[in-house]
Formats: structure tokens, sequence, C-alpha cells
């Protein structure tokens, strides 16, 4: 039986009422990405809640704080879109990507557990690995805590083939995205596949390096449209448990579009 | 797969495994040489296809080299491939939309390179030329992420007054091109390390 302590079902007229009027407020978004250049004039107003880069040199793994600098773009365009879907989150950004060397995945996942043990909502991954047996056990571990401590993980997925795993998209508690047509703020679900979630994925003037815009297309930049969704549901239910909100996204979304 | 009723030859389950380590290490091993005698005119095609479909005659595959420092140009077409497939030019994993995208393991498009400064000059700079818009795609085979495919708008001097730009469905069908690559590519392989390839 439900107590007080136990998060209940939101139905569909509340979810649809949190991604309308909510703004992200005390929501706090991880960015694992390339990441974010925070002085970008589409950013303006943002401070983030951590700027750190995780490294693999020589075999160790090492967090660097305040060195969160962008090397391509990528994050700070991911946190871009973010920004504007979910103006009042709160965003860390966690640079996990851009090290070629050594072994990619051990550093996703300690960027991912820095950020569910620095007390993230919802973690943000616009990339992928392959999703070969020999990777499955790095992502698992995170994924599974992030489950078990109420973390939610949204991911940008391999959309030309469903049936392509790739890591984390294809973990089932994971929000898995693809690249779809649609207005910027819509959400669109198809069931049978373990990618269920679609959202736009052309921004037209994403914030890029040098205080520029960029016109891209790619998947990357649906996770974080329905990353910002999934906090403006949160900004208003705080404590919904991954598969609550990932069920109430579902009750909400559109078909998707031809 | 749903709906296909093979079942796996249990006699085949411990070679199964070893096959795909197998596929791993010398996929591992490949060096730009070796990639260019894997692909097949079927595959070659099927890129040439997609890039035509996109508008574009100006594309190439990269492959990450056995550091991951650089990604090095392995095949290419368009009046400038020879002048990047020279064995020299490198492209440094830092740096630039295709390693972005090698890091990120997603595909990417992008279409107002030329207004930017985070975009990489290196290979615009060697081949005299002006990029205004990309597609760049992973290309992941034996068992890794491990190449690029990508395609380009060049600027030219004759303005027509229209601006070049790649679509969604360009990216889509460049996607489905890497994918079938990636499937011969496996399957060459396979051939080579069972020895199907021999006589």
């Amino acid at each position: 039986m439900a107590d007080s302590h136990t998060p209940v079902w939101i139905d569909p007229a509340k979810t649809r009422a949190a991604l309308a009027s909510g703004t992200g407020r005390g929501v706090r978004i991880a960015v694992l990405d390339s990441g974010i250049d925070s002085t970008h004039p589409e950013l303006g107003d943002i401070t983030l809640s951590d700027n750190l880069c995780v490294k693999a040199e020589g075999g160790m793994i090492s967090v660097h704080e305040g060195d969160g600098a962008d090397v391509f773009g990528h994050g700070t365009a991911v946190a871009g879109i973010l920004h504007k879907i979910a103006p009042e989150a709160e965003i860390g950004n966690f640079r996990v990507l851009g090290a070629f060397k050594e072994a990619r995945s051990s550093v996703i996942r300690a960027g991912a557990r820095l950020a569910i043990d620095r007390g993230y909502d919802i973690l943000n991954c616009s990339f992928g690995c392959p999703g070969r047996a020999e990777f499955v056990m790095s992502f698992k571990s995170w994924i599974d805590e992030a489950y078990i401590r109420g973390v939610h993980v949204v991911a940008a997925c391999n959309n030309q083939d469903y049936s392509i795993a790739e890591w984390p998209a294809h973990f089932p508690s994971a929000i898995s995205v693809t690249r779809t047509a649609g207005g910027p703020e819509e959400l669109f679900f198809q069931a049978g596949d373990l990618v269920e979630f679609g959202a736009r994925g052309e921004e037209k003037k994403a914030a890029w390096l040098g205080g520029g815009t960029r016109s891209v297309i790619g998947s990357s930049f649906s996770a974080p449209r329905v990353s910002g969704l999934l906090a403006r549901l949160l900004s208003l239910h705080p404590k919904l448990p991954p598969l609550l909100a990932k069920s109430a996204l579902r009750t909400v979304a559109e078909a998707w579009p031809a | 797969m749903g709906g296909l009723s093979i079942s796996p030859n249990p006699e085949f389950a411990s070679a199964a495994q070893h096959l795909r380590n197998e596929l791993t290490s010398v996929g591992d091993h490949l060096d730009t040489g070796s990639f260019t005698r894997l692909l097949t005119p079927l595959a070659k095609n099927t890129l040439l296809g997609a890039f035509r479909k996109a508008g574009t005659s100006h594309g190439a595959i990269w492959l990450a080299d056995s550091t991951g420092d650089h990604l090095a140009p392995v095949f290419g077409c368009g009046e400038h491939a020879e002048d990047f497939l020279n064995g020299k030019f490198r492209l440094p994993t830092d740096q630039g939309l295709i390693s972005m995208v090698f890091a990120t393991g997603q595909p990417f498009c992008e279409n107002e390179i030329h207004t930017n400064p985070g975009h990489s000059p290196l290979l615009d700079r060697q081949l005299g030329v002006s990029t205004e818009a990309m597609i760049a795609i992973p290309l992941t085979f034996a068992n890794r992420l491990r190449g690029i495919v990508s395609c380009v708008h060049l600027s030219t001097n004759e303005s027509d007054g229209e601006s070049k730009t790649f679509s969604g469905e360009d990216l889509s069908d460049l996607e489905l091109a890497s994918a079938a690559i990636a499937r011969i590519l496996d399957l060459v392989l396979i051939e080579h390390i069972l020895g199907w390839q021999d006589g």
C-alpha cells in the first residue's frame, strides 16, 4: 500500500499540465558531453553547478574541477537546447567526451557515477557506444545505479536501425530518443522497440564554440529536448522515479510522425 | 530477429565467440592500406549512391589510427580526393566535426560551417577549398566504432544565389549507407578469417 513517501502515478492531465507550465526549477541535469561554454550568449544567464572534466591518463581516471571547456561545441549545443526547454533547470557540466586514447566507456562511467553521487536528477547522454557485449557491464553498472537511486537517464540512439544496440540507449530503464521531425517541444512515442521516444533533431541556431551558432541536425539534439521536458515534469512532480516518469511521458506523447 | 525461426547450431557456439573475438582483433590491426583492399565495389557503390542522392560528389571514409590520435582518409571521391588521399593527411581527433562524431558516436549534419570558427580548417586549407555543409556518420565495424563516413558541399565562386545544405533525409540516407558498408566490411573480414576468400 502506498504511503505518503511513495510516489504515485501522475495522470495524463497532470503530466500535460506540468509539461506546459514547468520550468525545470529545482531539477538538476548533468550534461555528459564534450564540455560546455557557459559564456555563450545563448546560455546568457546560466551558472553551471559543476564544471569538470573526467580524463583517463595512463590507465588512471582523474577528475579535473573547473576544466569543463567545450572541445567541440557539441555539449554547448546540447546545453543550449536544454536551457531553452527548461530555463530554470540547474545544469552541471561533466566533460567525458574527447578522450580517445583510453577506454571511453570507463571515462563515461566515472562521469556518470560522479553526477549520480552529486545529486543530479537527470543524466543527458547525447552519445552512443556500440552495443557490444564487451562494453555492456561498464554501462550497466552505472545505469543500474542510476535506476536504483532514482536518477533518470536520457540517451540518444542509433536512429537508422532500432535493432542496432547502442549503450546506454538500449537499456530499458533509460529514456531513449531518436531524431524525428516535429516542433521544438513536441514529444513522440512508438511502442515496440527499446527506442520509444522521438523529438526534433534539427536546431537552426545551435549554440557552438566561439559564441557562434550553427544549423545542425542529429539525434544528439533530440535527447536534450526530452531531458528538458522531463525536467519540466520533475519540477512539478519531484521524486518521480524513472519508470513512472517514463510511463507518464508515454501517455502524453504524440504518435510517431511519418 | 523476430519471426525468423532459425535456431543457432550448438556445434558453432564456441566457434561463434571465437570468431567474434578474432573479428575484433583483426579490426584492431587494420591499417589504411588493408582497409582500402577491404572496400569492395559493392561497398563503394553503396556509398557513392548515397552521396549522389544527397546532391554531392565530395565524400570520404576516415579511419582511426592505432593510437586514436588521428583519423586518416582511406577512401574519397570528388575532384579533390587525390589531394587528400596522399597518405600524409591526418585529422587530429581533438578538433573538427568529424572528430566530434567519432567522440559522440552520433550522426551529425552541419549546414553553416563557413560561419563558424570552431570548424577545423586543416583540410580546407590544404585543398584550397571552403566547406559549406557537412554530414558525418559513425562507421562501426568489427565490433567497434572505427571510423567516420563524411560528405560535404563546397563553396563555389559562381554564386547561384542558393546555399547548399543537407537535409535530415540526406542524413538518414548516409546513416543507412554507413550501416550497409559496415555489414559488408564485417562479412568480408569474416570471409578472410574463415579462409573463404582463398582459392
